[in-house]
């Protein structure tokens, strides 16, 4: 039995529907002799490059513990979702669950961000 | 707004300075790891404020060499990284617009 979290983008469009996908999920781990441990619902934030042609998408961290088989299964339902934009499952810190760092201020972060890319279009990347 | 201008990154405190090379110079500072001076900062592909601190305004990674990472760490920070980008938490690169 290890930590697993897995962190997944489900598309916006869905996003009103997220508690389904978590419960889906949920069942898919348990269904495995694994233990949900933490539900952590990002909320809506932009993403970093376009998927699916949208700019935005539905960040949800699930921490676990359980067999590595249920990462395989989990795995696999999150491939045949429709809607699950990305994901991806990392063997979690023991040392227990980090905060969630993104919540509430990702917009403004983001927003930042691109201002900062702007500036540093003009000075040109490093290239002496 | 302006809470992180490019000027207050790591790599942009050391100009030129870096040509001359460290030996050569007396007034040369030398960088530290922050992540082996802070033991409590952790590296965390989540942790999207942290980590971009070592990446470039075009979404690429800074070297140890200027920012003064132990191998140990930029090695922790290059896989973070990776991750990030592959959930869109970071971008590849930043497109021309």
């Amino acid at each position: 039995m290890t930590l697993y979290e897995t962190l997944f983008v489900v598309h916006p469009e869905r996003a009103p529907r997220i508690k389904e996908f978590v419960e889906r999920f949920k069942k898919v781990i348990e269904g495995q002799q694994g233990t949900l441990s933490h539900v952590d619902e990002w909320g809506l934030r932009d993403l970093a490059y376009r998927i699916a042609k949208q700019s935005k998408g539905f960040y949800v961290l699930l921490q676990y513990r359980s067999p590595a088989r249920a990462v395989e299964e989990l795995e696999r339902n999150l491939r045949l979702t429709d809607g699950v934009l990305r994901y991806l499952t990392v063997r979690a810190d023991e040392a227990g669950p980090s905060e969630s760092p993104a919540k509430g201020h990702s917009g403004e972060q983001r927003k930042t961000e691109e201002g900062s890319a702007m500036a540093g279009e003009d000075r040109g990347e490093g290239g002496h | 707004m302006a809470q992180r201008e490019p000027g207050s990154r790591p790599y942009r405190e050391r100009g030129d300075d870096d040509k001359g090379g460290p030996r050569r110079r007396p007034m040369f500072r030398r960088k530290v790891c922050r992540f082996c001076a802070d033991k409590t900062l952790k590296i965390d592909y989540k942790d999207i404020r942290t980590i971009s601190q070592f990446v470039t305004e075009r979404g690429k990674m800074t070297p140890s060499r200027i920012t003064g990472n132990c191998a140990h760490h930029q090695r922790l920070l290059t896989t973070a990284i990776k991750r990030a980008r592959s959930v869109a938490l970071l971008p590849f690169t930043t497109a021309k617009s």
